[in-house]
């Protein structure tokens, strides 16, 4: 068995080994449950879709993925456990990669238990199926950029909460770039690249394309890169806490 | 060593610089790499849309016009005009080099700005700084010959100013139209009669003109619509590629005959006959019979005084008091009613009618009827001047008794036929009255024709070739308040379709004149995905309380009439103050009866949505508490079973 499956099994289970798990995924259900229903209208709308849904997800997640995400490095370096993983033979990259696997499929899971909302969907009418795989898988992957963004924070301070108040701050930030609440704060001068990139960073805009039922691979590669990048990041940050 | 470098701060920022980079490469090195999920591939190019692009036989430039330094901050428009470029590019590989595109940028106060506005594009201001932004396209079609004076180079040239929001679902369409108007070296012509305001008219009632229905005006721009009057003697099939028949009054027979020689000819043609027009008042609304004397000569028999009544496919509309009710008379037509493999209705999904009439074969019918649309067996023709004095619309609903049939309301019709005129050509008005005794209305419009006289020798007894028309016995289908709102934005009239009437018609003269590219990108796009389990349930209630609920208002009219007469009794013995304690007693029986009748009355309305409010309840009740349920039930079995385990 490869470092990486162990170090993924064993986080995975230590989920579901306290009421994290519980206590995370059943307000998870409740709040997409009733803000689909009470604040997106869905029923009231009568229209065969889950947008009422979906368009809830990225606000959702802006709260409760930090709250997964602060304990990923943060509890560790507080307990003093992150010394004695240090010394076991496991890489850096395994560590960070098994880690953040197992968020990210816990979420996965989290998600998955929504089915309910695709049976009544298609009991009522005709959905277009299509749209709501699109819509499922871009949730998923906005959730795990958030969580590559939550476990870099995490890395970096022993403070849980601070990790979650940062966290929430940078995906926020990450989600409204491009929109006028960012893109006012720059200055006019700046090269049109900047501002392009700077707006092609935007969480939103991507998970948007994926909920319109198209799988387009440039949004799959920004967030490949997202997770990616913010991974190699946390690494980094944690060889730098170990160094010093 | 050498790769603990990378673990420091620096290595950070080198991270953040390569990010940034690769988020803004993958943009433009992965393009057109993409699934389509959606169920009719909604952003993929369309098979119609490759053949009109492999139809052109000359170059054709398009220009696209997107303000891009003015929209730094308007990403919802940037990702719009970034969907508009690669569609483009898509036309642009899928044509071999006959197209090719060309981005602008009219900046503000620049020489391509100034090409915009001179192309006609409009500029619309955006976002919060205002600015004005272009966001359109041009298409120039032909070569450009190199020393040609300006005029022999003129192209055809075509645009969309302003690509609107509303309209990104059906981009692709519009873009094909226009590619395909601008290609066309002829437009098909179309001989139009009509006998209702198609063309705009002014209301009476509210002293101000009215707009020209979007169907027909639609239609006018790609095609070349003639209007004919309602006396045309020839209707000549060289001229015409298709007649358009919308519920003409007072055709003359030669006009028939005319329109008979013209099919027998083997002129398409497409006829919307209505028992009750509800764009034309009084007389004016009722079907004229003289279309019947070609439609029974043609094997139909098209319904003029009786409408289709449809419990299941009634439409919800607002009553008088704004409450919700079901139409028995207009009809909401989807998949099931519609023929499957026909081309010109397969693609629909809605199709809203009204008081539309019904079609049947004749006896001996040379003919075959192919049904288009067809009612549910929840249907029965109702008489239509049940509809002249109607102020309810649940009055309809009253002695309404499914007959379990299903009515055609439209129909091709193919076959070889005879005329409707064995006796020859009818003579004009105008010559009857110089040669018979005069006739008090006759009127003297069409006189000093000398054809006519030479004509009977030259008129078809039967079909050249089998006939092909179609037959809608319904001219509210055409209206703009059964499938669309037309909005004015920045000058232009914006149309948003909650119906797919347009483009019935569109496919309809699309088809029977020519060709059918457009159709299958057209009705792509679903926007009425409903909850037909709910429709389905409120259909079900209404049926059972309606006879209830009619019951209980008879009873209330009753008791009122009671409670008026007594009242008025009173008045007339001109004992209005005192009242004997029998009267008074009746009196507050009444009143009381009549309070209890309300209630019933409100608890029956209550009850209507009973059923549907509980469904409400128990999808949030599965949706939000179930799955939670089930875990927390799981968690203690869990730790039960731990601590038993212990």
């Amino acid at each position: 068995m490869s470092q990486l499956s162990v170090v993924f099994k064993r986080e995975l289970a230590s989920y579901f080994a306290t009421p994290l798990a519980y206590v995370f995924i059943v307000i998870f259900l409740v709040l997409a449950g009733s803000f689909a229903f009470f604040f997106g209208g869905f029923f009231q709308n009568g229209q065969a879709d889950l947008k009422a849904f979906f368009n809830y997800h990225p606000w959702l997640y802006l709260f409760l993925v930090p709250a997964l995400s602060m304990r990923l490095w943060a509890e560790e370096r507080k307990s003093g456990t992150l010394e004695l993983l240090m010394t076991l033979p496991i890489s850096l990259r395994d560590m960070v990669l098994g880690k953040y696997l197992a968020a990210w499929v816990f979420t996965g899971i989290a998600l998955f238990l929504t089915f309910p909302m695709w049976f009544t969907v298609n009991y009522l009418g005709d959905p277009d199926n299509g749209v709501i795989l699109g819509s499922y898988v871009g949730s998923w992957f906005m959730a795990g950029a958030m969580l590559a963004v939550g476990s870099c924070i995490s890395a970096c301070t022993k403070n849980q909460v601070i990790a979650f108040i940062l966290t929430v701050v940078v995906c926020f930030l990450m989600m409204v770039s491009g929109m006028d609440i960012v893109m006012g704060w720059v200055p006019g001068w700046m090269a049109d690249w900047v501002m392009e990139s700077i707006a092609a960073l935007s969480f939103l805009t991507h998970f948007n394309a994926f909920a319109k039922g198209v799988l387009d691979l440039r949004d799959i590669v920004y967030f490949c890169i997202m997770i990616v990048g913010w991974l190699m990041a946390t690494a980094i940050v944690i060889d730098m806490k170990k160094a010093s | 060593m050498r790769v603990s470098k990378w673990f420091s701060g620096a290595g950070l920022v080198v991270l953040a610089v390569v990010v940034l980079f690769s988020t803004l490469f993958t943009d433009w090195l992965f393009k057109g790499a993409r699934v389509d999920l959606t169920e009719g591939g909604l952003y993929t190019l369309s098979d119609g849309s490759k053949n009109i692009v492999a139809g052109l036989e000359r170059p054709l430039e398009l220009y696209f016009f997107f303000s891009d330094s003015t929209t730094k901050e308007a990403l919802g428009w940037r990702s719009y005009a970034k969907q508009v470029r690669e569609l483009l590019e898509e036309y642009v590989l899928a044509s071999n080099g006959k197209i090719t595109l060309t981005v602008i940028d009219p900046e503000p106060f620049s020489e391509d700005e100034d090409r915009a506005a001179a192309f006609g594009l409009q500029a619309a201001p955006i976002g919060n700084s205002g600015d004005s932004v272009y966001f359109g396209l041009v298409a120039q079609y032909g070569e450009l010959v190199e020393g040609a004076t300006p005029e022999e180079n003129e192209r055809a040239t075509l645009q969309i100013p302003f690509f609107k929001p509303d309209r990104q679902e059906f981009l692709e369409y519009d873009i094909a139209k226009m590619i395909y108007q601008v290609s066309q070296e002829r437009k098909p012509r179309v001989a139009l009669i009509a006998g209702l305001e198609v063309d705009g008219g002014f209301n009476m009632m509210m002293r101000q003109p009215t707009q020209p229905w979007f169907t027909v005006a639609q239609v006018k721009q790609l095609f070349d619509v003639t209007t004919l009057g309602n006396d045309e003697d020839e209707i000549a099939n060289e001229d015409y590629d298709l007649l358009v028949v919308i519920h003409p009054k007072e055709l003359t027979q030669q006009t028939l005959f005319a329109i008979d020689q013209y099919v027998l000819r083997g002129g398409h043609a497409l006829f919307f006959v209505d028992p009750y027009a509800e764009q034309s008042q009084g007389a004016a609304s009722k079907a004229s019979d003289d279309l019947n004397k070609l439609f029974n000569a043609w094997g139909v028999d098209v319904s003029t005084s009786e409408f289709i009544g449809d419990a299941q496919l009634a439409l919800q509309v607002s009553g008088a008091n704004g409450q919700p009710m079901r139409h028995l008379g207009i009809l909401q037509l989807s998949d099931q009613n519609l023929a499957r493999d026909n081309q010109i209705v397969s693609q629909l999904e809605t199709l809203h009618l009204s008081t539309a009439g019904y079609l049947k074969p004749v006896e001996k019918a040379t003919t075959e009827m192919i049904a288009l649309m067809k009612s549910t067996q929840y249907a029965m023709p109702i008489v239509s001047s049940k509809l002249d004095m109607m102020q309810d619309p649940r009055a309809l609903g009253v002695g309404f008794n499914p007959t379990g049939e299903e009515y055609v309301l439209a129909a091709t019709v193919r076959g070889q036929v005879k005329t409707a005129f064995p006796d020859g050509v009818p003579v004009s008005e105008g010559e009857a009255s110089s040669e018979d005794a005069p006739t008090p209305e006759a009127t003297v419009e069409s006189a000093d024709d000398p054809s006519a006289e030479a004509k009977p020798a030259e008129y078809l007894q039967e079909s050249v070739k089998p006939i092909n028309v179609i037959i809608v016995a319904d001219t509210d289908v055409l209206t703009d308040r059964l499938w669309v709102q037309v909005q004015q934005f920045f000058g232009q009239s914006m149309a948003t379709p909650f119906a797919d009437n347009g483009d019935f018609f569109f496919n309809s003269v699309d088809m029977l004149s020519g060709s059918g590219d457009l159709i299958s990108i057209r009705g792509q796009g679903r926007y009425f995905r409903p909850f037909t389990v709910v429709k389905e349930m409120q259909r079900e209630a209404e049926a059972r309380f309606q006879n209830v609920e009619q019951d209980l208002q008879n009873q209330l009219e009753q008791v009122e009439q009671q409670l008026l007469q007594l009242q008025s009794q009173q008045g007339e013995a001109g004992n209005t103050i005192t009242l004997t304690p029998e009267v008074e007693a009746q009196l507050m029986q009444f009143q009381q009866q009549k309070l209890k009748i309300r209630k019933q009355l409100r608890d029956v309305q209550h009850q209507l949505n009973k059923d549907i409010e509980q469904l409400d309840f128990t999808l949030k009740l599965i949706n939000i508490a179930l799955v939670p349920v089930l875990l927390t039930l799981l968690v203690v079995g869990v730790a039960v079973y731990r601590r038993r385990k212990r």
